[in-house]
């Protein structure tokens, strides 16, 4: 379980403050939010990287900076920046870097190379983004971590990858133990995998939840113009468009909405879209 | 794990970076740019109208490796890559591969600069005293780091460390174009090399060693 509570950090003009969320094993875990919303600060947070000043970080039942060896055993990272060393070749990258890991096989490592159709002689500085971050997810798997953090893997992959990857990290997390965090802007493999969302807007948490919360928290209501203005105070984000009004509303279970509006569940790209156009 | 280090310290040795670094530090590279202009230009009026190819020799030998090694510096600030940040280690043992990174690089620059001052003396003159003259200023020039953001105490102290180093070389340069030992110039050499080279160095040093503190976690060095 990764728990964080009260987290802050300032770091030049950007803050992140309050920062409180708890993510149990087992689930995929949605990072989201605009650029420069705080996911990568938050990653670094997590990996270690930067330190927790203020409030309270735990990566199943361990702290930095004193369990910092057992936590990084536990984690596999594939970061959007090279990791691995170009000098190097998949294979001297992998063994060079395993010998770190307590649960690292290196023969995994090969198959899963394999696997991603990557030639293990080939240097890492010849690969293409795609590949590098393939070769990277490879190892991440071979070093049998408990949790895997992704920093916006799947935009550099291709389709038929993309696919594959998301299958892998579903097949990861099916037993229950593992914890996937996937910061992305492809949302909509998150509409279809994430468990978990944690949306960040200016340093600070938006939602932090489960997905059936946030789905059964928000709806998306469409309809003429005048009808929508009635909902209040509970109208989040509005869109005024030709043909009609789109808005984002908070939503409880006794509401009832007038027969003439559409009512939707939003997508986590709608829910960003519209509450970034508040009322 | 030499051979590991060996290749991570040729691996920053690219045309795209030293550009990159170039224009992020321009201030420091034309100061570099300047003084090795100077100094060769200068050893070339000191030999006037007679120069040739020793004394051209001799110039590379004593200013090629300071400016590779000057370059190397830097190349390699002492920080480890961000994977090894990443890596399964305790603070201490991050400490230590540090430590061995950055004692491997120093030992890379002395290589270089023996290198040089085996040109140096096949071309020219050999002085027990020079030697080991320009070997105290070689390791010296060998441990130093880039200094990065203000610092200012640690900033004055490289600065004119640099340049007593680059005229106590000079001079060395010149004692080694000829036969004679020149006692009385070897000895101011020495009193500049105790008074002011060494007391300098012995205060940089601690930057140094604050720098390498620094670089166990990732967080002092991005």
């Amino acid at each position: 379980m990764i728990v964080m509570e009260d987290v802050g950090r300032h770091q030049g003009s950007f803050q992140m403050k309050n920062i409180s969320f708890s993510i149990p094993d087992g689930y995929i875990c949605g990072l989201v939010g605009r650029n420069g919303a705080g996911k990568t600060t938050l990653m670094h947070l997590l990996l270690g990287l930067y330190r927790v000043r203020q409030g309270k970080l735990e990566i199943d039942g361990m702290h930095y900076p004193e369990q910092e060896k057992e936590i990084h055993d536990e984690i596999g990272t594939v970061l959007v920046e090279e990791l691995f060393d170009g000098t190097y070749s998949l294979w001297e990258n992998g063994m060079l870097y395993g010998a770190y890991y307590s649960k690292f096989e290196a023969k995994e490592y090969e198959d899963l190379l394999q696997e991603f159709q990557l030639d293990k002689k080939e240097k890492f500085r010849k690969l293409s983004k795609g590949q590098k971050l393939k070769s990277q997810f490879a190892f991440a798997l071979a070093c049998h971590p408990k949790y895997l953090f992704l920093d916006e893997p799947t935009a550099n992959f291709d389709p038929q990858f993309r696919a594959a990857f998301l299958k892998k990290i579903q097949e990861f997390v099916m037993d229950g133990e593992h914890t996937v965090l996937l910061a992305t802007h492809m949302t909509e493999d998150l509409d279809r995998l994430a468990d978990y969302l944690i949306y960040l807007q200016e340093g600070q948490i938006l939602y932090a939840g489960d997905m059936e919360s946030f789905r059964e928290k928000y709806r998306i209501v469409a309809g003429e113009n005048y009808k929508i203005k009635l909902l209040g105070d509970s109208v989040l984000g509005i869109e005024q468009r030709q043909m009609g009004t789109r808005a984002l509303v908070r939503h409880h279970k006794f509401r009832e909405y007038d027969r003439e509006l559409t009512v939707t569940y939003p997508s986590i790209e709608e829910f960003m879209y519209l509450y970034e156009r508040k009322k | 794990m030499k051979r590991s280090m060996f290749r991570e310290y040729m691996a920053d040795w690219s045309w795209k970076k030293i550009k990159e670094g170039a224009k992020e530090n321009k201030a420091v590279w034309n100061c570099m740019y300047a003084a090795f202009v100077m100094m060769f230009s200068m050893s070339a009026s000191i030999a006037g109208e007679n120069f040739q190819l020793t004394d051209a020799l001799l110039s590379i030998g004593m200013f090629l490796p300071i400016c590779i090694v000057m370059v190397s510096v830097m190349e390699h600030p002492i920080r480890l890559r961000k994977m090894r940040y990443l890596c399964p280690q305790t603070e201490g043992e991050r400490a230590r591969s540090v430590r061995l990174t950055y004692y491997f690089r120093v030992g890379i620059h002395m290589i270089i600069f023996l290198m040089g001052l085996l040109l140096l003396f096949s071309v020219g003159f050999f002085h027990w005293e020079s030697l080991v003259f320009l070997l105290l200023n070689d390791f010296m020039l060998s441990t130093i780091v880039p200094i990065y953001g203000i610092n200012g105490k640690a900033a004055f102290q490289l600065v004119v460390l640099l340049i007593a180093i680059m005229l106590t070389n000079m001079a060395q340069l010149v004692v080694i174009s000829g036969p004679e030992p020149h006692r009385t110039v070897q000895i101011i050499l020495y009193a500049i090399f105790f008074l002011i080279e060494l007391p300098l160095f012995i205060g940089f040093s601690q930057y140094i060693k604050k720098e390498l503190c620094a670089a166990r976690n990732f967080e002092e060095v991005m």
